[in-house]
């Protein structure tokens, strides 16, 4: 079994889309910078390939011109990976208290 | 004005489908819906004109960057296939040529030499498989990689039809081969061309003078073997087609390894049946359809990789 990869840019991206379904420059708005928006749209195509996130195109009113945009949201999947992560990172940071030897 | 068209048509020139609609169309859809709702402040589209032109160069970038990323793995890929196709055909020819001395003691070693090319039909077929299996195996191979593979196995049938059917180049070095191993036993006898030994044509001219002109009223054997040199000849398409269909379906390397075995089976298997009455057409020939009958089957019947979608979502 291997244990899929998080990247801390795709942890964003999923505690994001957790909330609500975005657009991909509503993400690079609401990451206050940490994203950018040359590279969101890559990093989203990559997480669809992993399963973490879908997407569905955006229903356009008559006359619409331009192309029609694209809405992400996390799949089951990608919430338990996110699930899953923040768990282990919270494991992780409680550390065992060292106590000194017994002289 | 809508911007952004120019750069999809530049997109659509050097990306792929799939990377242009999921990678530069988002980017684009989203640049445009921010343009037209900043249509009351020119000094704010300026802006936007701006970010979002360097914003989806930076995204066709990344797209290219990122296909030819995936081109380099499979060229590699592609590599260690035909290297190791090329190191497991040189092990088999000497494996043929070891088991063929072994079985005629006092051979002396140049003799070697002439049978050398008769071995490489097989061992072209069975050292493809092998670099399939290894060079391949457990991957994610693109169509244009499986394309190359198929092609090398049409240019392997070429090579090896040709050389068995109309040149006379192998069938001539297998009579030397006798002819001088009869010398070297002390024979001193003309050796008399076997089927084998003859070009195709000149096997279908023996085949005329045989009783009535009709090739079945040939001795079984002389038949299987007239009809085998173009079957084995076929045998690296029929292999590398079931190979490929099996990796593209998760087949793990020893499952590739074990269908070439099983492909060296059905040989000995088909001429043994054609002693029990099949037609020695289909005796010689039923390796290669059973294999084309399995990599159909598979293709109807197994999705590959990959390809079936998760419903749980």
């Amino acid at each position: 079994m291997t244990i899929p990869r998080l990247s801390a840019t795709e942890h964003m991206i999923l505690e994001l889309l957790a909330r609500e379904e975005m657009f991909g420059l509503q993400l690079v708005a609401r990451s206050k910078g940490a994203l950018k928006r040359g590279t969101v749209y890559v990093t989203l195509a990559r997480m669809q390939d992993k399963g973490y996130v879908e997407s569905r195109t955006e229903e356009q009113p008559a006359g619409a011109i331009g192309l029609p945009r694209r809405l992400y949201r996390p799949t089951a999947y990608g919430s338990r990976v996110l699930e899953a992560w923040d768990a282990a990172a919270r494991t992780l940071a409680r550390r065992p208290r060292l106590r000194p030897r017994p002289a | 004005m809508i911007p952004g068209r120019l750069l999809h048509r530049i997109a659509a020139r050097m990306c792929d489908a799939n990377r242009l609609e999921r990678i530069v169309e988002p980017a684009i859809a989203d640049f445009q819906n921010e343009y037209a709702a900043a249509m009351r402040s020119a000094r704010r589209r300026i802006s936007i004109l701006f970010d979002g032109y360097v914003g989806i160069v930076e995204a066709i970038a990344m797209s290219v960057l990122e296909t030819s990323a995936v081109a380099d793995d499979q060229r590699r890929a592609l590599t260690r296939t035909f290297l190791w196709a090329v190191g497991a055909t040189v092990c088999a020819v000497a494996l043929l040529i070891v088991l063929t001395v072994t079985s005629l003691p006092g051979v002396p070693a140049f003799l070697v030499a002439l049978i050398v090319p008769t071995q490489l039909p097989i061992a072209l077929a069975v050292g493809l498989t092998l670099g399939i299996a290894f060079g391949l195996a457990g991957r994610v191979v693109s169509r244009r990689t499986q394309a190359t593979v198929l092609l090398v196995a049409v240019l392997m049938i070429v090579v090896s039809f040709g050389a068995m059917a109309w040149s006379t180049s192998i069938p001539l070095g297998r009579h030397q081969f006798r002819q001088s191993l009869s010398n070297a036993l002390g024979g001193h006898v003309s050796v008399t061309k076997g089927l084998h030994e003859v070009s195709l044509a000149q096997g279908r001219q023996q085949a005329n003078l045989a009783p009535g002109g009709d090739l079945m009223a040939m001795p079984r054997r002389l038949a299987w073997t007239y009809h085998f040199r173009s079957s084995i000849a076929c045998a690296p398409l029929a292999l590398a087609m079931l190979a490929l269909a099996a990796i593209a379906r998760g087949a793990r390397r020893a499952v590739v390894m074990s269908a070439c075995a099983a492909y060296l089976g059905l040989i000995v298997a088909g001429e043994e049946l054609v002693y029990r009455g099949l037609p020695p057409f289909a005796g010689a020939w039923l390796a290669n359809i059973v294999f084309v009958s399995g990599t159909l089957a598979l293709m109807v019947w197994m999705p590959p990789r990959g390809s079936r979608r998760s419903s749980c979502c």
